[in-house]
């Protein structure tokens, strides 16, 4: 064995070697370890032994080469046979129709392969444990800052009692009634209104409205009143819930998707005085400011209805609004851009 | 052999009709293209192609002396893609080899066998692996030469090359078993 080679040359390095196309260097490892090595020599003999093979096949036919000459001449005076390649007449008749069927063969493999993936892709979302269709998380995280949204948890336990409200209207309510109402509790619904519109007394919400449209608005009403009743019933009396404030909490940008900066960890600083405020009708859900904002840098909040919630804490301008049907409704303003960002959560 | 085999043709430089350009080349495009395709039918027809495609673009010709060059790459493509298209070589006829005047019926016979076993071995490489080993060691193009006329590097075709002969010395060492 060569110093030069740990092993033996490569076969193709050796096939080269034998039709002299390597350079000088490769040439010289080689010859040295040819001088020791049997197997190579005999690998480079064979590769000789088929260029004189090769050989074999140099001679021509004999050929007239003044007819090739000739219908060279015809085909080039004739614009027809030159627009008309030889080489198509070598194509078999089938091929064409196996070319064009492939591309279809491969375009409805890739179909079904994308289609396969994205169905398995929907299937692992919707089957995760983490996946809640019905959970606003998204909407929410949107105006309120990280802890409020902690501690809303407690509100989002209560999708049981909402998916009984939903089944129930799904089963009295016509079908668009309780497909609108299923929607709007679904996600939450966030809404940005210019300063014009903050002026106006918000009385029915959008989603509200829009679901109260015709004849269904009065099986709707009905169904709201009842089950107004069902909770005062179980509420028989308010008790204030009071915490107090130990720093102020910061200022939320309320433009919609902008969501401020993360409150902090201390304990919940506002107070929710509900026995305050009288019981609301059970349509009732009128908003107002009740504490003034000027001079503070915590939000002025009114709670009105009847209900007992958890309170939350909030930074910026933000206003609470507790209707009597469930309906809890976060209201922020940015003090920039004077964007007013509501959020209805249905809270049963 | 021909005069103009491996020769550069200067006469490509001067011809000044379509008639004297397909008489300089013709002998040495027919020959590419045979070595490719491997029978005398299909090798006229493509060599007609070659000229008609080569007359078509003479504009393409920047460097006249060159025109050996350009027009091999013409020939060698218009042969390559004929292959390609038609999945296999065919080669020439046993009964139409070309034969030596002073033979016996006996050396005619073993003859054509040992062609028959050479164009089985030859049908197992790729296209390219075949015209490369052709042009290299039936012609006797330069590897550099070779490159030009396919198209490609010539550290490519070394690898063309290489791969063949080594898959030949596999045919060959199985058939001798």
């Amino acid at each position: 064995m060569s110093l030069l080679f740990v092993g033996h040359p490569k076969e193709t390095d050796l096939a080269l070697f034998a039709g002299g196309e390597l350079g000088p260097l490769a040439r010289w490892r080689i010859e040295r370890h040819l001088q020791g090595c049997e197997w190579c020599r005999e690998t480079v003999a064979d590769f000789f032994h088929l260029q004189g093979d090769l050989a074999e096949l140099a001679e021509l036919p004999s050929l007239d080469w003044d007819g090739i000459a000739r219908q060279i001449r015809e085909r080039l005076d004739d614009p027809a046979a030159v627009a008309e390649p030889v080489v198509a007449e070598a194509v078999p008749a089938e091929a064409p129709r196996r070319a064009a069927v492939r591309p279809v063969i491969w375009r409805l493999g890739f179909a079904m392969a994308a289609a396969v993936s994205v169905a398995v892709v929907i299937y692992q979302i919707s089957t995760s444990p983490d996946y809640n269709p019905a959970e606003p998380v998204a909407e929410l995280s949107q105006v309120m800052p990280e802890r409020s949204t902690s501690e809303l948890d407690g509100l989002r336990s209560t999708d049981e009692s909402r998916d009984q409200h939903r089944d129930r209207l799904a089963r009295e309510a016509p079908d668009e009634s309780a497909a609108n109402l299923q929607k709007g509790s679904d996600t939450g619904r966030t809404e940005s209104r210019g300063v014009g519109a903050m002026l106006v007394a918000e009385g029915e919400s959008r989603s509200d409205r829009d679901s109260l449209a015709g004849a269904e608005a009065a099986s709707y009403l009905e169904l709201k009143e009842e089950m107004v009743a069902a909770k005062e019933r179980s509420l028989p009396g308010d008790t204030p819930r009071q915490m107090v404030p130990a720093e102020p909490p910061e200022v939320v940008g309320g433009a919609r998707g902008t969501p401020g900066p993360p409150a902090s960890n201390e304990p919940s600083q506002e107070t929710l005085l509900t026995d305050s405020i009288a019981p609301a009708a059970p349509n009732e859900r009128q908003f107002r400011r009740s504490l003034p904002s000027s001079g503070m840098s915590s939000p002025g909040m009114t709670v009105t209805g009847g209900l007992s919630i958890v309170p939350v804490s909030f930074g910026g301008d933000v206003e609470v609004g507790v209707a009597a049907d469930g309906w809890l409704r976060f209201r922020t303003m940015d003090s920039t851009t004077g964007n007013i960002t509501i959020t209805h959560v249905y809270a049963q | 052999m021909e005069a103009d085999r491996y020769s550069p043709v200067e006469a490509g430089v001067r011809v000044s009709t379509d008639d004297e350009f397909v008489e300089a080349h013709m002998r040495r495009v027919f020959r590419l293209i045979y070595r490719v395709v491997g029978n005398v039918p299909d090798a006229q027809d493509l060599t007609q192609e070659a000229f008609v495609k080569a007359l078509g673009r003479r504009e393409q010709l920047k460097d006249p002396q060159k025109v050996s060059q350009w027009l091999g790459r013409i020939a060698v493509n218009t042969a390559l893609d004929f292959v390609r298209k038609r999945k296999r070589v065919t080669f020439e006829e046993l009964d139409k080899a070309p034969e030596m005047p002073t033979e016996t019926p006996e050396q005619v016979v073993l003859r054509s066998e040992k062609r028959a076993y050479i164009e089985d071995g030859l049908r197992l490489l790729s296209e390219r692996e075949r015209a490369a080993l052709m042009l290299r060691d039936i012609e006797g193009l330069p590897a550099v030469e070779v490159a030009a006329q396919l198209g490609c590097s010539p550290a490519t075709v070394r690898s063309h090359i290489a791969n063949a002969r080594v898959k030949f010395r596999k045919y060959a060492k199985g058939r001798k078993r």
